[in-house]
């Protein structure tokens, strides 16, 4: 079982997360401009990433919080959780990346 | 208010005759009939904190995982923008109406959820041990201790768990519907222990 660190509740065993799969997905502005496979692209295609992954969880048994998790596809290992930020609060807790 | 207890709830209560066999290893206490409220949006601003500080004589804890006790109301933290607020009085209107009032306009609410929830003491030097045999969560008093809580899942159920001023005693907040389960869960995992099951009241403090 994976030891997620949530943000706010620290690390909790897997069993209590929900995965919302790859994360840096952001929504077109403007849908309505996009071609078809533009949109398709958008809603279906994932990288599918083979090593470090930036993926999103949510703490559904817990404080039901949606965060960051940099994850290993490969190992299984976890090199470190974020908050989201919005552009008036700048980044305090970064991921961890030298532990890449 | 024990006319407030069903008897899913009411039939795990020691007869008078076993409870007079003093000694229990762990003592079990059902709350039922307390109000419930859920409070939302940023209550960690001191505009808001200072509002339910006026109303309910307590701040809400700004740190997650953590509550305040003060007399017969406690208030947890659920979520960064979500907090749980415990009275004594189900008749939550007056409350619930004075904190409305103070959230008017503001993006914040206040949601009656009286009912919805059960509330179990647990207490007793196994009491550690027999809540752990369900859940993941490390419940050494280094790590959870007084005034510490925790939504959980404990035996599959979504509980929130509180831990109080002694350190053997726990609060667990679990939906209406799983706390005859839980109850069930508790009793078995608890039966190489003598367990005294009894009704108990809001006055647990610190």
């Amino acid at each position: 079982m994976l030891l997620i660190e949530c943000p706010w509740c620290g690390d909790r065993a897997e069993t209590e997360f929900s995965c919302g799969g790859e994360a840096d997905i952001r929504r077109p502005a403007l849908p309505q401009t996009l071609s078809d496979e533009a949109w398709a692209d958008y809603l279906f295609m994932r990288k599918n990433t083979r090593g470090w992954h930036r993926e999103l969880w949510n703490h559904s048994q817990g404080c039901r919080q949606w965060f960051v998790v940099e994850r290993n596809t490969l190992t299984y290992e976890i090199a470190g959780s974020s908050k989201f930020t919005t552009s008036s609060e700048p980044e305090t807790e970064g991921v961890d990346s030298s532990a890449d | 208010m024990s006319d407030l207890m069903p008897s899913y709830l009411s039939k795990f209560i020691t007869k008078a005759s076993v409870a007079e066999q003093a000694g229990a290893d762990l003592d079990i206490r059902i709350l039922t009939g307390l109000g419930h409220i859920n409070l939302r949006g940023d209550l960690a601003s001191q505009r808001l904190s200072d509002a339910v500080a006026n109303i309910t004589g307590l701040v809400p804890p700004k740190q997650a995982n953590r509550f305040v006790a003060h007399g017969r109301q406690q208030i947890y933290w659920l979520g960064p923008t979500e907090w749980l607020l415990l009275t004594e009085d189900v008749n939550t209107y007056g409350l619930l109406s004075e904190l409305r009032q103070v959230f008017q306009g503001l993006h914040a609410t206040a949601t009656d959820l009286s009912g919805s929830a059960v509330v179990l003491e647990i207490e007793g030097p196994q009491a550690a041990d027999i809540l752990a045999k369900g859940c993941t969560l490390d419940l050494h008093p280094s790590g959870f201790n007084n005034g510490d809580c925790a939504q959980i899942g404990l035996a599959k159920a979504n509980v929130l768990l509180a831990c109080s001023t002694a350190e053997y005693q726990y609060k667990l907040v679990v939906r209406r519907t799983f706390s005859e389960y839980l109850l069930q869960w508790l009793l078995h995992s608890a039966q190489d222990f003598r367990v005294l099951v009894s009704q108990g009241s809001l006055e647990m403090g610190g």
